[in-house]
Parts: structure tokens; C-alpha cells; sequence
């Protein structure tokens, strides 16, 4: 594969509280099998996560939500990345997500929304695009 | 720019030790410690890339999450991208930036049982090896080089009832090693707190002494040897790795079928090292 | 009888000669291999053991559902405790929280600031107050989700995890409020304090704190709550954090190891805590490997108990099994498809011989379920009881030259990993090094490998997909929940007694450095109550445990 673009950096992450970290650990370990370099956390306060992407310098943010919290946490994330000036930085979000939380986080900017049982190799490609794309190489 | 250490008064530590050593877990609570002498406190975690992939995941953060909000704590997580010396230039680089970017304290974080844990110390004025009870065979779990470049050894979950005879395991190699031997072992428990405080005093100290003494900060011969050839050993695997070299295709070939073992062919591939290419797009 | 000779090796070369090369077996959950069919040549020389015999592969009890049938446990929670009690009368309306002897039984499941101990206003939680379970963080929620009930005919089920501890002080103090004496109070804890797969960040306790606490809730309900069940090892949510059933029946028992060694260390005798432990476990994927591996667990439990711990009450060597059917195994797509593999779990639990049953909502992929959902699944548990006929017989596969065989099988590689986590200085260790974990992520990571590459069939998702239109109901909580959550305690905090409050939480605290530092066992428990019955708040009891317990790092 002739490509110059540096292997992504993403930053995955779920509440302290949620005690589900079996799909967040797959798609780390997808991710990391495609390149990727994964840093994950559990945030206490939503504004954490971007504290910890600009200083981790990630491409891209994965929101994992298995036991709510689902839109009033994506927006005080996305009002956060707003007020630090990174508002171009991609956000995606995967889990449970319900019918009625797809119109307000897609409303919130939310690139892209993975349900139970999407196929990994679609969430890698996307992964990998959103980051590639932020960084100026696609 | 090269600004390292004394320069701009920025002092660096290396923190190494075998998983499930509470190394992460202990830089949390040391800086909780420390902060009110370097408010401004950078700690740089570096772990392995993954050998077939060149992914990594990247974990420890989870466990200072405490400073996560701490605008003054910065804290960054790398990988060691395998080759070319990576480690060692990518986290020298950080390191300067960081210490240029007028931080008062810089950790490094490394896993005591790879293959650069020693170099990447060796980037650090003062250096603490962390061993825990209960890991094990301990003789394993700190390998001699480590031992080496240790300044201060440290038993961590002193809470623990094993924690004596891991800190008298210590004390007795330590005590093997002869007369000029004055290192000595810090324990502490980040559970209770015990021992943090001696921890920053014996850590303060060293730096201390650094700052008299210029000469503390050249490693030991012993420990020069071994970075030698550790280093030696990289560059080999790097350039073998990424080379373009038909020669080498060759041997791995021949290994793959079965028709050469595998040192007979490191023994022709040393010899053709120095007149490998390397090809890199390592991201630095 | 040389091989040859026999009915078997007739039809190996049959077999042979018919199919040539072909291999016909195959590997299932665990990775153990599976032979086409099985003969009784697999298993010689073993004289039959019948049910309610040591070591209880066969079933606990001599006559099981043929003399009481299985507890029906839907799971059940959302929004406030008012919201809740709602979907409890309806539940007992349709016939469902029928517990033992005409007790009734409710299986509470809490949001997760509650599951986790944390009050609604602590900053953080707030949009996922009242989501995916009830709110409570006092005392008198109770009087509210249980008005009117007579304890001492209910059996409560609380599932949570890290804020265990503090939530049976609460359950407790309101059962006393209302004058029910504690030894006539039954109910289970899970108390997934001990659990290490969720839990990468710092809200559960450290591992050696955990298992202190068991320790200490266990005698104390020994001594004051005789009939309350104060641990489930949950096999359930390891499986459902990815291990296959091998590495979670081995982990389940690792648990216990280290909560008797706890005992043992502390002086408390196995035998006066452990018969009231029980085991959660998960009904999912694999039929016969479901039932093998329930048969292996009452096996390796009750030899273990007896060997290891010396435990010789009959009670002790009992593994009584509460079984959940696999909420991973539930897809969005085509959810009705749910319903069926529901049924099959639940079929192949009681076929095992489980004590008690929670069959998830066919619709729980897509959110919290509805109502509708909720009642097909105590229908399933009603025909499988009432129209079925596998009610009949205990242990219906024991002799199947199969299972027979897989159970030892099980049992064998179980014993592996013990001895394996025994070397790597035991569980609390292997914990704490991170092994578990990886151990588990990368069993979760190689299944969902195997769907990928279609290798494993999820019906609807990798096979048999369709672009159907998202057309099912969906439940959709309160969103006036959270802000009633938090004027409630906040109206709470400013009523109580403020200095009958900290007097008891600095109370909690003497006794908790106590208990941590091995001088007593079993206060803790009792200022729990003490404190909860002074109106502290789940959290603020929280916040003591995890300062004096530590934090999972």
C-alpha cells in the first residue's frame, strides 16, 4: 500500500459509570490490528474527553454508549470542542442508540453512528477516513 | 534545539518496572505529591506498537484519570512505533518540546520488560524501578539491565503481606552487588499513601545531587554496554525489517521453507548490514 | 471388547469408507472439539450419579421442578421508584414476580449512576439518571417502590455493582423503618463489587478491597440476615464481556477461591457465609455447551468447596444457579428474531437445571424494553413450564454419551485455568497484572472475528440480512426523570437531620479503617444500615468506602 498519510491516533471512550466495555475493547483491538494507535479512557466529566484528545493530539473521537446518556452527553462533548476551537474534529458514536437519539446527535454533528452489529470492517474504513480526512490526506 | 534537564530546570524521571506492577497507578498518586513543587507536570506513557500491525492501544491514561481535568498536568500517550531507535528519538523529541514549553517536571512512563525500557530511561536524570508482591518470580520480573539503571528501587502495594519479602528479595541482590553498591528500596503503598512521601524526598534528593554533581548523569559502563547493545540490536531489526535488499529476501525465504535455520541466516545477515538501505515511514 | 469389534468402530469405517478424508467435526464456544456423534466408549467406568448427590452434576435438589418450579425474575427498572412500581403491578397482573412459595419476587436493575453508587446530582451522571434502570439513593425510595408489600413475603433481587454495599444498607434500614424484623427478610445481593471486566475506570473498588467487603457483608448477613443471599459470582457478565464458557466457568470459581481465602484469612468459617452464595449464569449460544458447562460448574463447585475449603454443610457444595439468557447475543436487526433465541437459552437452562430465570425483552438491542416485550418473555418462561413437558424429568440429558462427555471436558480445562491462576499468584493477581482482561477482550475480539469472516451465522446480521424499514415500538424513558431525581434528594439533603447524618457517616468511616485494617469483620454492613437509616445517601456512603477501600486503578 503506497501511503504517506501517519497511521491514525483516536481516542475511545465511555462514561466512568457504564460498566459495558465489551464492544469498546473489540473495536480498540480492531483498530489497533488496522494501524491505528488507540488511547482509551473513561471520562467523568464530558468536557474531559477533549481535554484528553488535544493533548493526545487524536484524528478522530469514539463515543461508546451502552447504558445511556447517549445525546446530552455527545452535545456538551461537541459544545466543548466548539468552544477549544477544534470543532472540525470528527466525532462518531456507537452502541445502543435508540430511534429518537439519532436526530439530535446527528443535529449535534455527529459524523457517524454505529449500532449493535455493524460490520467491524465498516467501522475501521470509517475510522479511517474521517481521520485521514481531518489530517488533510484525503 | 536540544533542552534536556538541568537547561531551563525542567528535571525528568523515568519510571520502569513488569506489568501489573502498579507503575500508572503509582505515577497518579506521585504526582498528587509532587505537583506542589512542579505545578506544571508532563508524564509521557510509552508502550509497545503492536509487532504485526504497527497499531497500538494505548491504556495507562486510564488510571490517572484523576489529573485528567487538571489543565497543568499534561499527560500523552505513545507507542513505540518499533524501530529505528524510535523510541528513544520520538520520545527525546517530546521531551525537549515539553521541557522547552517551560514544564517543570517531565515522567516517562515505560514497560520494564521490553526492549528500549532502558534506553528511553536513560533519556531521564533520575530513574525509579517498580516491583510489586506477587508477580510472580521476581528474579523475572526485574531483568538485570533494568536493575542496572535503577537510581532509586521501589516496592509498591506495601499494603500487601508479601511486600516485606519482596523489599528483603531486593535488598538482598542489591547487597550481592558489593561495596559501592549505597541504592536502596523505597516502599510505598498508593492505597494507604505510605511511602509517597519518602518516594518524592528520595526522587528530590537525586535530583539534588544531579544538579551538584554533573557526572550522575552519565550512565555506568555496565549499563553503557548493555544500551550499546540494545541499540545495536534495534537498528538490526529495523533494517532487516524494512529493507528492499534481495539478499535478504533471500535468507527469509530459505528460513520460511526450511532450508536455512535461523542462525545460520542471522550470521550471513549481520554480515551484510552495513550495506542494507533502510526504508522508513515511521511517522516521527 | 477391542474397539474394532464394537457398534463404534463399525461405524468409524463406515464412516470412513463412505466420506473418504472428510472431517465432521467441529469446534464450538470454547474452542473444544466436537465429534460428529458419541458413544458410550467415550466415557467408561463411570458409575451413575444421581440428582442432589455429591458433586451435584446432575441437579442440586433429588426432585427439582417436578416439586417447585424455576423463580421467574424479569428484569425490572427505569426512571423513579414511582415509575417502576407502575411496571411491577402490571408484571404481577400477567401472572409474572412469582418467587418460591408464593412469595412475591422483583429483580430490580438500577441506572448506572445508582448501579455504580452515585447519587443524581453528582456531576457527571446526569444523562443517564433514570436510563436503563431505577434511581435510587435513599431509604425512603423504598417506602415508594415497595408501598404497601409485606417484606417478609417479598424477595428482592438487587443488581448492581460497585454501589452493592451501600444499596442493601438502604433496602435494610427501610425494611426496619417499617418494623420488619431482618431474619425474615429474603432477597439477593449481586454485589458485583468483585467483578473485573467492566470496570477500567476507578468507580468499582480496588480488587483487595472487594473482596474485604464480601467478606464483611457475608457475615454480617450470616449473623443478623440469615435468609438474604449477600453474592452472586456472576459467569453471566463474564461471558457477556466476551470469555467463552470455559474461561468464564473457571473465573467464577477463581472468585469464589479468593472469597473463601478472604474468609479463611479473616477467620470466618466457609461453612457459615458460603451456602448463601450463588452463581448468575449466562444461557447463550451454544445449546449443549450451556447445559455441559452448568453440569461442569455444580461439579467443579461442590469439589472444590469440599477439597479446598474443607466446607462439609450440604449447602456449601450446592452451586444454586440463576440463569439470564445472553443480552449480546440480542440483535437490532430483525428483532422478533430475539424471541426465538430467547427461547432457546431459556430451553437450555432448564435443562440444566437452573434455580431461578430472567429472560431478556426481545427488543433490549434497541433500548429499554416495552411492555409488550416484557410479558412475551414471561410467556416463554410459562409455556417452557406449563406447556413443554420439560419439567418432567431432572437432568434429562445425563447418560447422553454427549453432554456426559463435554462435561468432563469442561470440568478438565476449568481446572487447567485454576491451577494456571493459582501459579500466576492467584486471581486478586491476575486482576491486578491486567491478565483477566486481556484474556477477555481477546476471546470477545476472536468471536467477533468469527463473524466477520461469517465463520460463526448471527441470523439477520452476518446471513439471512434484509433492508427491512426500523418499524418496532421502542421504549422511550422519562426525560423528566433526572430533574425530579435531583430536586428530590435535594429537597432530601435539606429536610434530614444534617447532624444525625455526618454523625453516622463518620461513624461508617471508624468502622470501614476498621474492617480494612482486619481488626473486625462485619460493621461495615451494620453502619451501613445505621447510616442509611440516619438518611445518608448512597453516594455519600459511597464516597466513604471508596476513600477507606481504594479504587479500582
Amino acid at each position: 500500500m503506497q501511503d504517506n498519510a501517519p497511521n491514525p491516533r483516536v481516542l475511545l471512550t465511555k462514561s466512568f459509570i457504564d460498566s459495558h466495555d465489551r464492544a469498546i475493547a473489540t473495536i480498540a483491538l480492531a483498530l489497533r490490528d488496522a494501524a491505528m494507535e488507540v488511547v482509551l479512557i473513561d471520562y467523568e466529566q464530558p468536557e474531559d474527553v477533549v481535554t484528553v484528545a488535544l493533548q493526545e493530539d487524536v484524528d478522530i473521537i469514539g463515543l461508546s454508549f451502552m447504558s445511556g446518556g447517549q445525546v446530552e452527553t455527545t452535545q456538551k462533548i461537541v459544545a466543548e470542542l466548539k468552544r477549544r476551537g477544534v470543532d472540525d474534529l470528527p466525532l462518531v458514536v456507537g452502541g445502543v442508540i435508540r430511534p429518537f437519539d439519532v436526530p439530535p446527535l446527528e443535529e449535534a454533528g455527529v459524523r457517524e453512528i454505529f449500532r449493535g452489529g455493524a460490520p467491524l470492517a465498516d467501522v475501521v474504513a470509517t475510522f479511517q477516513r474521517l481521520a485521514k480526512a481531518y489530517r488533510g490526506y484525503a | 534545539m536540544a533542552v534536556r534537564g538541568q537547561v531551563n530546570g525542567c528535571r525528568t524521571l523515568g519510571v520502569t518496572g513488569p506489568p501489573g506492577a502498579g507503575k500508572s497507578s503509582l505515577i497518579n498518586a506521585l504526582v498528587q505529591e509532587m505537583l506542589p513543587h512542579y505545578p506544571r507536570t508532563a508524564i509521557l506513557t510509552v508502550d509497545p506498537s503492536s509487532p504485526i500491525s504497527g497499531g497500538a492501544v494505548l491504556g495507562d491514561r486510564v488510571r490517572m484519570a484523576e489529573h485528567s481535568a487538571n489543565p497543568n498536568v499534561f499527560i500523552r500517550s505513545l507507542a513505540t512505533r518499533g524501530h529505528l531507535g524510535g523510541v528513544t528519538r520520538m520520545t527525546r523529541s517530546v521531551m525537549d518540546l515539553l521541557a522547552a514549553g517551560d514544564m517543570d517536571l517531565v515522567i516517562v512512563e515505560t514497560v520494564g520488560t521490553g526492549q528500549s525500557e532502558v534506553e528511553v530511561a536513560e533519556l531521564t536524570n533520575v530513574k525509579i524501578v517498580v516491583n510489586a508482591p506477587g508477580l510472580g518470580d521476581e528474579m523475572q520480573a526485574i531483568k538485570a539491565g533494568v536493575l542496572e539503571i535503577a537510581d532509586i528501587l521501589v516496592v509498591n502495594k506495601s499494603d500487601l503481606p508479601d511486600a516485606a519479602r519482596t523489599a528483603a528479595h531486593l535488598n538482598a541482590m542489591l547487597h550481592h552487588r558489593g561495596h559501592d553498591e549505597h541504592r536502596s528500596v523505597v516502599c510505598v503503598s498508593t492505597v494507604t499513601r505510605d511511602g509517597l512521601k519518602a518516594l518524592a524526598d528520595a526522587i528530590e534528593i537525586k535530583f539534588a545531587q544531579l544538579a551538584a554533581d554533573s557526572t550522575l548523569a552519565v550512565p555506568r559502563t555496565a549499563s553503557a554496554r548493555l544500551l550499546l547493545a540494545r541499540a545495536v540490536a534495534d537498528r538490526a531489526e529495523d533494517m532487516i525489517a524494512r529493507t528492499v535488499d534481495p539478499r535478504i529476501d533471500v535468507l527469509v525465504e530459505d528460513i520460511a521453507a526450511g532450508l536455512l535455520s535461523r542462525q545460520d541466516g542471522a550470521r550471513t545477515a549481520i554480515g551484510l548490514l552495513g550495506e542494507l538501505r533502510p526504508v522508513s515511514n515511521a511517522r516521527d | 471388547m477391542a474397539v474394532e469389534d464394537s457398534a463404534y468402530g463399525r461405524w468409524q469405517q463406515t464412516v470412513a469408507a463412505r466420506y473418504k478424508d472428510r472431517s465432521f467435526v467441529a469446534r464450538n464456544r470454547s474452542g473444544v472439539e466436537v465429534e460428529p456423534v458419541y458413544s458410550g466408549l467415550d466415557r467408561m467406568g463411570n458409575e451413575a450419579e444421581m440428582p442432589g448427590q455429591y458433586p451435584y452434576t446432575r441437579g442440586i435438589y433429588p426432585i427439582h421442578y417436578q416439586y417447585q418450579p424455576w423463580m421467574d425474575l424479569q428484569i425490572i427498572g427505569f426512571g423513579l421508584p414511582s415509575q417502576t412500581r407502575k411496571r411491577m403491578d402490571l408484571l404481577l397482573e400477567q401472572g409474572g414476580s412469582k418467587g418460591y412459595f408464593d412469595r412475591e419476587a422483583y429483580n430490580f436493575i438500577f441506572d448506572m449512576p445508582t448501579s455504580m453508587g452515585y447519587d443524581p446530582d453528582h456531576p457527571g451522571v446526569r444523562g443517564s439518571i433514570g436510563d436503563c434502570g431505577i434511581s435510587v439513593c435513599k431509604a425512603s425510595d423504598y417506602e415508594v417502590l415497595l408501598d404497601g408489600k409485606d417484606l417478609s413475603k417479598t424477595t428482592v433481587s438487587l443488581v448492581l455493582n460497585a454501589g452493592s454495599p451501600a444499596m442493601l444498607g438502604l433496602y435494610l434500614a427501610a425494611a426496619k423503618r417499617r418494623g420488619f424484623a431482618f431474619d425474615k427478610l429474603g432477597g439477593n445481593l449481586t454485589n458485583y463489587i468483585w467483578d473485573f471486566f467492566g470496570h477500567s475506570g476507578g468507580t468499582n473498588f480496588s480488587p483487595r478491597g472487594s473482596y474485604r467487603l464480601i467478606a464483611d457483608i457475608a457475615s454480617y448477613c450470616a449473623q443478623h440476615v440469615p435468609l438474604w443471599n449477600p453474592l452472586t459470582i456472576s459467569e453471566h457478565n463474564i461471558c457477556e464481556a466476551g470469555a467463552d464458557n470455559v474461561q468464564a466457568v473457571a473465573y467464577s470459581i477463581a472468585a469464589i477461591i479468593a472469597v473463601n481465602e478472604e474468609c479463611v484469612k479473616l477467620g470466618i468459617d466457609p461453612d457459615s457465609v458460603v451456602p448463601r452464595f450463588g452463581f448468575h449464569v449466562r444461557y447463550g449460544e451454544n445449546f449443549f455447551e450451556e447445559v455441559a458447562k452448568t453440569r461442569a460448574l455444580r461439579r467443579v463447585y461442590a469439589k472444590v468447596n469440599r477439597e479446598r475449603f474443607g466446607c462439609k454443610k450440604s449447602g456449601s457444595l450446592q452451586a444454586r444457579i440463576h440463569a439470564q439468557t445472553a443480552g449480546s447475543l440480542l440483535t437490532v436487526q430483525q428483532p422478533l428474531n430475539n424471541l426465538v433465541r430467547n427461547a432457546y437459552g431459556a430451553l437450555a437452562a432448564v435443562l440444566s437445571g437452573a434455580n431461578g430465570m430472567t429472560i431478556n425483552a426481545y427488543d433490549e438491542a434497541l433500548g429499554l424494553p416495552t411492555e409488550e416485550a416484557v410479558t412475551l418473555s414471561l410467556r416463554t418462561s410459562q409455556i417452557i413450564a406449563e406447556e413443554t413437558g420439560a419439567v418432567q424429568v431432572s437432568d434429562p440429558f445425563g447418560g447422553s454419551y454427549y453432554v456426559e462427555s463435554l462435561t468432563d471436558e469442561i470440568e478438565r480445562r476449568v481446572f487447567e485455568i485454576i491451577a494456571d491462576i493459582d501459579d500466576r499468584g492467584g486471581l486478586i493477581a491476575c486482576i491486578e497484572s491486567g491478565w483477566i482482561k486481556q484474556q477477555v477482550s481477546a476471546a470477545a475480539y476472536k468471536w467477533r472475528q468469527e463473524i466477520e469472516s461469517g465463520e460463526r451465522t448471527m441470523v439477520g446480521v452476518n446471513k439471512y440480512t434484509t433492508d427491512e424499514p426500523e418499524q418496532y415500538a421502542v421504549f422511550k424513558p422519562d426525560p423528566e426523570a433526572a430533574r425530579l431525581a435531583i430536586e428530590d434528594i435535594e429537597r432530601h439533603r435539606r429536610d434530614r437531620d444534617a447532624a444525625r447524618c455526618s454523625a453516622a457517616l463518620e461513624k461508617l468511616r471508624e468502622a470501614a479503617v476498621e474492617v480494612s485494617e482486619g481488626r473486625t469483620i462485619g460493621s461495615v454492613m451494620e453502619n451501613l444500615v445505621a447510616a442509611a437509616e440516619a438518611d445518608a445517601t448512597l453516594g455519600e456512603m459511597q464516597a466513604i468506602l471508596h476513600d477507606v477501600f481504594g479504587r479500582n486503578k
